[in-house]
């Protein structure tokens, strides 16, 4: 809640605008990596040894996300208070003008993240390892412990208790930005964290798979190719999924949020939409080249090398597309979807119009 | 179009090199086609050049746009030939699209932003006005969807040269032009 309504400004403060832009987006953008990633490795890697960069991607986007949550706290709360960004270090600028949502924000990010982050680092996970000649062995995640049974290749009990804290981590974007006044208000949150959980897992899903790729060697002869085409087979048929009630949330939330169609091509929110929604067709696009020309052929002929290397290439730059929709969506969530000369913020950090 | 100076500067700088490198590869080019490619990189890069000043709408409009009008039909015509022939490989496929948009790009700003639109816009500061430089729908969806295209052409180029250890000053000089029209554009998206 509001310390004291009449105390607050709305005077501008485009440096101030700025850096929480800027510390939004990779708040956001940290979140959605870290719980996409840990949601690739509980659901799609499962029992494969996680590569050691997408381990290092995991810990510098959870890392990222901690940092920033305090910094968009008191970034937020000044730019609500119609401060400049040099009264940071007067806590009694900023302390009044922090609310619960940016409050909650800031807390459950940090925690979830802690949260799953020191989950996955303990549990023990049955790990398969195959060779070149293609033979399996099985052991544990932490050396010098004894090898255990592969019983169960699903999602342990541990695995899920990471994933829902990261859920709920990444979740906590949907208590700032604009979708904060549209009505009717729970159903647009609902379908908004939907949109995030969704994006989450494709963004983290597709950077697993890449470093899968490179660590296994794929096409290059080695015995790991049978393994890797079982991930992608599986991150394929969740992404599948996943992708549908993206798109879907997606759509409603532009519905629940603009106030007519016309919107879409004459209002800056309504082009970077659309800019959005081109870039998400063309990751699309990618993503069904993959499963349906790609993936059938790869799966067949697991020595395909130059298959494996265009299924490489087009991962590559899915996960590339991924990213930077994920920065263009952080611009969506910071502007007016009606306001006219929307996206000021954004036009500061470029540069002003020239009529 | 872009007004604070030293971004004017810095873009400048960027396609006065990206000028001088397509030069470079038109001259050492082995093939015609491939030396019409880079030579009209070339030209692309010199329009950019002008478009960060406001001089630039002294240039005539219709040339301009005819010229890169035809420089995209050449880059689809040239995928098209080898699409036929069975030897376009998805790489071929990939930056002969991109350099397309990049084209239809340059058509887009010089409809969107070019003289006949800044005289509009002169006459309306001069009436007492507030110009803030927006877009019909149609300029405005056509711009999103062609700027959307640019952003994915960038990252297409950034990996290749990213990945490539032949061919890297070229794709990275191809990223940097795609960058530089990006931020071109992205304050008419979002006014």
């Amino acid at each position: 809640m509001l310390a004291d309504d009449d105390e607050l400004m709305f005077a501008p403060t485009p440096i101030t605008d700025t850096v929480v832009l800027l510390v939004q987006i990779v708040h956001t953008l940290g979140l959605l990596v870290f719980a996409g990633v840990v949601f690739s490795e509980v659901g799609v890697l499962r029992d494969r040894e996680t590569p050691r960069l997408l381990r290092r991607i995991r810990i510098a986007a959870g890392i990222s996300a901690i940092v920033c949550a305090p910094l968009l706290v008191v970034t937020e709360a000044l730019r609500v208070s119609g401060r400049e960004i040099d009264a940071i270090t007067a806590p009694n600028a900023w302390a009044p003008a922090i609310w619960w949502q940016l409050a909650a924000t800031g807390a459950v990010s940090v925690a979830g993240v802690c949260l799953a982050g020191a989950v996955l680092c303990l549990r023990r996970r049955a790990l398969v390892h195959v060779d070149d000649n293609r033979a399996v062995t099985i052991s544990t995640e932490r050396r010098g412990r004894d090898v255990v049974a592969l019983t169960n290749r699903g999602v342990d009990a541990w695995g899920i208790v990471a994933v829902f804290a990261a859920a709920a981590a990444a979740s906590v974007p949907v208590l700032l930005g604009h979708t904060q006044s549209v009505h009717p208000h729970g159903l647009v949150q609902l379908v908004d964290v939907v949109h995030l959980l969704a994006g989450a897992f494709w963004v983290g899903g597709t950077c697993a798979l890449a470093l899968c790729y490179r660590a296994a060697r794929v096409g290059e002869g080695s015995g790991e190719a049978a393994v890797t085409a079982l991930i992608t087979v599986r991150f394929s048929t969740i992404a599948l999924a996943t992708v549908i009630a993206l798109v879907c949330a997606g759509g409603v939330l532009a519905l629940l949020v603009l106030d007519s169609p016309a919107e879409i091509a004459t209002t800056g929110w309504g082009r970077i939409l659309v800019i959005k929604t081109v870039l998400v067709l063309c990751v699309g696009a990618a993503a069904a080249w993959n499963r349906w020309r790609l993936l059938p052929h790869v799966t067949r002929h697991l020595d395909a090398a130059a298959q494996w290397s265009a299924l490489r290439t087009v991962v590559l730059i899915e996960a590339a597309l991924l990213v930077v929709i994920v920065v263009v969506s952080g611009l969506l969530a910071n502007a007016d979807p009606h306001g006219h000369g929307a996206l000021e913020a954004v036009a500061a950090v470029g540069s002003s119009v020239r009529s | 179009m872009v007004e604070d100076a030293w971004l004017q500067w810095t873009l400048a700088l960027v396609f006065v090199a990206t000028a001088l490198h397509s030069v470079g590869l038109a001259a050492a080019s082995r093939t015609i086609g491939s030396g019409i490619g880079h030579g009209l990189h070339m030209v692309m890069s010199l329009d950019m050049v002008a478009m960060c000043w406001p001089w630039w709408t002294a240039i005539p409009a219709l040339p301009q746009g005819v010229f890169f009008g035809a420089a995209a039909v050449w880059y689809a015509s040239r995928l098209g030939q080898r699409w036929r022939r069975g030897q376009a490989t998805a790489r071929f496929v990939l930056h002969q699209a991109s350099h397309a948009v990049m084209m239809l790009v340059m058509v887009w700003m010089v409809a969107a932003m070019g003289p006949a639109v800044a005289s509009q816009g002169e006459a309306l500061a001069s009436a007492g006005g507030h110009n803030h430089g927006t877009l019909g729908p149609v300029a405005g969806l056509s711009g999103s969807i062609l700027v959307a295209l640019l952003i994915a052409a960038g990252v297409i180029f950034a990996l290749d040269a990213a990945r490539r250890p032949a061919g890297r000053l070229h794709a990275t000089t191809n990223a940097a032009m795609c960058v530089g029209m990006v931020v071109m554009c992205w304050p008419m998206m979002t006014s």
